[in-house]
């Protein structure tokens, strides 16, 4: 293994990032770079730093296990001016049927249903073509009902590195 | 009955469904989620899916069914508390499933409204849309020193060496007149009140040409009030009868 010290591997990284725009994982990176996993973070970490300086635009984000470049959030004003970045709009039936399956995942049609206490179908086909959800298996019950979960897609959409990076439901349960 | 033309400006399923109904009730009228007065809720329900019955909006059956359970939980509630001796003392509160319903959709809405948020943010970031040189390893190819020129010359050469690609196109012998008068036949061979479809009309079409003959034709003879048309929807099976007083025979007018 050749010596790359951070630096370096800190501006090979962010040459890569600029190439890409499918999530780089670190596993990637490592196996490009030939750095090992202490000299990768400290690269990382020296690029995130360069990155979160005032006069930088772009920063680092890890999304669906791996590293993107994006434009920094104060700056959306001047980017939406150049380009739609407003997400295509969920209805909201839409948006509470990818809630259930994302917090819940894998879960059943029938599940789904009977949590929002109406039937789910249009929503659930509309997650599956916008390639939120996917069929991840088949629940060992009668029936053997199809069973839903989030896609990579989901948590690029969401910005998410993975579910388990949802936020945290609590609800006020003293009944306002 | 008369139906409003229009759609109502009212949109009905502002209330995604019983649940999401029922929870803005109890906001509204600032109930303790755990102790809700059934029959204040009840009334108030009724009374808004009254209200949909008089606007005449569908009311979706998920509806009618938290309607009647609700009137169950009322009924319960009316009737003297039966302490029976033994376990099944201290029955359960027989709004206790509703609540715990309530208390998971609560915390559903909760969680969509995360979910909306985080795509709020999200779209605040714009990720890189790179457009890539192509990823991977690409090979080299050695040219050597060879112009354009040459390369131009040899795909000349290639080219007058290619033996032409000749393909047999046979002559489709049928007009819109033709299957204007098939079309008629077809029909009239029917049983009174007995329909051809137009898959079947097309099932012996040899190009996706004649098809659409076919279809002209079929239009042509709607056009002349010759057959009657029906399809039960977008992309429905098209079914054809005989038009009712028109005579059989092929058409000469028009």
């Amino acid at each position: 293994m050749n010596e790359v010290n951070s630096t370096e591997a800190a501006a090979a990284i962010e040459a890569l990032l600029f190439v890409t725009d499918s999530p780089l994982s670190t596993e990637r990176l490592k196996e490009i770079l030939q750095v090992d996993d202490a000299v990768l973070s400290e690269a990382i970490a020296a690029l995130d730093e360069r990155c979160s300086r005032p006069g930088s635009g772009i920063e680092i984000q890890r999304v669906a296990g791996g590293l993107l470049l994006a434009t920094r959030p104060h700056l959306s004003g001047y980017v939406e001016k150049l380009v739609r970045t407003r997400p295509t709009a969920l209805s909201q039936a839409a948006f509470e049927t990818l809630a259930i399956i994302a917090y819940r995942q894998p879960v059943t049609r029938t599940e789904i249903d009977a949590i929002r206490g109406v039937k789910s179908d249009s929503a659930i086909n509309t997650l599956l073509e916008r390639n939120m959800i996917k069929e991840v298996g088949r629940k060992q019950v009668i029936g053997r009902p199809m069973l839903y979960g989030t896609t990579r897609e989901f948590l690029k959409h969401f910005g998410l590195n993975s579910v388990e990076e949802l936020p945290e439901v609590r609800v006020d349960e003293s009944g306002d | 009955m008369l139906r409003p033309v229009q759609a109502l400006p009212v949109k009905v399923d502002v209330f995604e469904g019983p649940l999401d109904l029922l929870l803005h009730l109890i906001e509204d009228n600032e109930i303790d989620i755990y102790d809700i007065p059934i029959a204040r809720i009840t009334g108030q329900y009724l009374a808004y899916l009254r209200a949909m019955e008089e606007l005449d909006l569908e009311i979706a059956s998920e509806f009618l069914v938290m309607a009647a359970t609700l009137m169950e939980i009322k009924t319960r509630m009316l009737l003297p508390k039966t302490v029976t001796v033994g376990e099944e003392a201290g029955e359960a509160d027989p709004r206790k499933e509703l609540v715990d319903m309530l208390l998971e959709y609560k915390r559903l809405k909760q969680a969509a409204g995360e979910l909306k948020r985080l795509a709020e943010d999200r779209s605040k970031r714009v990720f890189r849309v790179a457009a890539s040189p192509v990823l991977g390893q690409e090979r080299q190819l050695d040219l050597g020193d060879i112009r354009l020129f040459d390369l131009a010359t040899r795909f000349k050469m290639i080219l007058s060496k290619a033996k032409p690609v000749i393909s047999e196109i046979a002559r489709e012998s049928f007009s819109v007149r033709q299957k204007m008068r098939y079309i008629l036949r077809q029909v009239s061979g029917l049983a009174k009140a007995g329909a051809l479809t137009f898959t079947r009309l097309v099932s012996s079409a040899i190009s996706r040409r004649e098809v659409v003959v076919t279809f002209l034709a079929l239009l042509e003879l709607a056009r002349r009030r010759r057959v009657r048309v029906e399809q039960e929807g977008l992309f429905g099976e098209v079914r054809i009868y005989a038009a009712g007083a028109a005579p059989e025979a092929t058409g000469t007018e028009g």
